[in-house]
């Protein structure tokens, strides 16, 4: 008998007898809700102590429930399995399978006939502290006239939109991506907090200054060719700035 | 309703007192009750380019330190009514000027007068700013020279941010006059073409008022430019007056003519 198990059987079924004959199983993905008993030591005396102390306080919940034990927070690579399943089982808990990354554990456990989980917690927390890392980025910035010679505009976590020019002596910075409607004569600045995702764009390019995460070009000696008169994009490839 | 109209420019040397003398002269030739202020506290030039420097007793310093009443400072021009003048004071400086003062007397000419205008000291400081400040409306002078477009668009900027209008949320009607122009340069490239200043400033045109030898000649003699009525500056500052009264006439002197033999034979510069 061939078996095919589909990865990710959640509440599928996979029949295992295509042929008339009645199947004596079917497989079925699904998510149980399961106790964990998060270790914070490898000490069955103490795991004991506290158990028995629970178990005075809600003996209902401690009637043969079955557990996941969970060894994430411990930094030792063994520990003394039998001992600490012994002790649950004492205390009404039936374990069922350790979550684990070491790999004694994790063999300690097949060997005692336990099931093993792959640290999920993991994954979740470095995907949590992803977005936390991410900047909170605001509406865009519209600035609705010329930037002139003197002037600053800074957009701080944003994009930033300007309709008319950014005129020489002007300097024109965003977090994000920054779009002049208008000409660049100026400095623009994108990718302020060292995005290097962002561009600047713009309807015809004389730019004294052009920086992307902190790659910056001067144009002082630069003789601006007839086609600087069409639109572009400056962006950061390879660490490098390209203007197209 | 008396308008505010300040004539600045950020770089100094591009026309702004010419330019304020003309139009000024031109306004009240149309009728319009006008005064003149001299912000350039220290130097004083527009007495000079009026021709009223030997009348000058009072000056806005003395009023807004009540030493003197505005009208025994203003002076009448001699040659059109109508037309009146506020000197700067030749002994102070410009830290003798204070917001307060220069409201109280800009609030009684008001009561008086049509147009208000006031001849800025270049540079952006306080001077600058004081002059700007009541400001309803802006003349922004410049030379078809690259550094005085950059100055000019510092000083647009400070006009927008700078004046009350600003600070209450509004905005100050700003018009570029560009002085000192020569057709014939542009066309050789060593000039800034009108094209390339409005393009770059963004403010509409008001008028464009070509290199002459009668403005130096006339400033020399304390004759506004626009007395001159056979000179082109003349005629370009009569048409700035007009469109600056809402008028719409067509750009002159900007295009440059080919000079036949004849006049280059015959035909020497006015």
């Amino acid at each position: 008998m061939n078996f095919h198990l589909l990865a990710n059987t959640r509440a599928s079924v996979v029949r295992l007898n295509s042929k008339e004959q009645p199947s004596s199983f079917q497989f079925k993905g699904g998510n149980l809700t399961v106790t964990t008993l998060e270790l914070m030591t490898a000490n069955c005396a103490a795991i004991e102590q506290e158990l028995q102390q629970q178990t005075r306080r809600a003996p209902a919940f401690f009637s043969q429930t079955p557990v996941v034990l969970a060894f994430d927070r411990l930094k030792q690579e063994t520990v003394a399995l039998e001992l600490i399943v012994d002790t649950c089982k004492r205390n009404g808990l039936i374990p069922i399978a350790v979550r684990c990354s070491q790999d004694a554990i994790k063999r300690s456990a097949w060997a005692l006939g336990l099931g093993w989980f792959p640290l999920q917690a993991d994954r979740r927390l470095s995907e949590v502290k992803k977005e936390t890392d991410c900047e909170i980025r605001k509406p865009t910035k519209i600035v609705r006239s010329t930037v002139r010679s003197g002037q600053q505009v800074y957009a701080e976590h944003a994009d930033l939109v300007i309709l008319g020019s950014v005129n020489e002596g002007a300097e024109v910075i965003a977090d994000g991506n920054i779009q002049i409607w208008g000409s660049l004569r100026g400095r623009a600045i994108a990718g302020a907090q060292g995005d290097c995702t962002v561009g600047v764009l713009c309807r015809q390019i004389r730019a004294e200054l052009v920086s992307i995460a902190g790659t910056f070009q001067t144009f002082d000696a630069f003789a601006w060719p007839d086609d600087s008169e069409r639109p572009v994009e400056v962006r950061l490839s390879n660490g490098r700035l390209v203007i197209e | 309703m008396a308008k505010v109209v300040v004539i600045t420019s950020g770089k100094g040397g591009v026309g702004k007192t010419t330019s304020c003398a003309s139009i000024g002269t031109a306004l009240a030739m149309q009728g319009h009750r006008t005064v003149l202020i001299d912000f350039d506290v220290g130097l004083r030039n527009l007495d000079l380019v009026m021709g009223c420097e030997r009348r000058v007793v009072y000056d806005l310093i003395n009023i807004t330190t009540g030493e003197a009443k505005l009208s025994q400072a203003l002076i009448r021009d001699k040659r059109v009514d109508n037309l009146y003048m506020l000197p700067a004071s030749q002994t102070r400086d410009k830290d003798a000027l204070t917001f307060e003062g220069i409201e109280l007397v800009i609030n009684e000419l008001k009561q008086e007068f049509d147009f208000i205008l006031c001849d800025s000291p270049a540079g952006i400081e306080r001077g600058a700013v004081m002059a700007m400040y009541f400001a309803d409306e802006a003349i922004v002078v410049t030379n078809p020279e690259v550094s005085s477009v950059r100055d000019s668009d510092r000083i647009i900027g400070l006009l927008d941010s700078k004046t009350r209008r600003a600070e209450q949320g509004e905005s100050v009607r700003t018009c570029l006059l560009v002085t000192r122009y020569d057709p014939e340069r542009v066309e050789h490239a060593d000039m800034m073409s009108v094209q390339d200043i409005e393009e770059i400033l963004a403010i509409p045109l008001s008028g464009v008022i070509p290199e002459s030898q009668a403005v130096l000649r006339a400033s020399n003699q304390g004759i506004p430019v626009v007395h001159d009525s056979e000179s082109d500056a003349g005629q370009a500052y009569m048409d700035m007056a007009a469109r600056f009264l809402g008028e719409d006439r067509p750009m002159r002197f900007i295009d440059f003519e080919r000079k036949g033999l004849f006049s280059r034979m015959f035909g020497g510069r006015r």
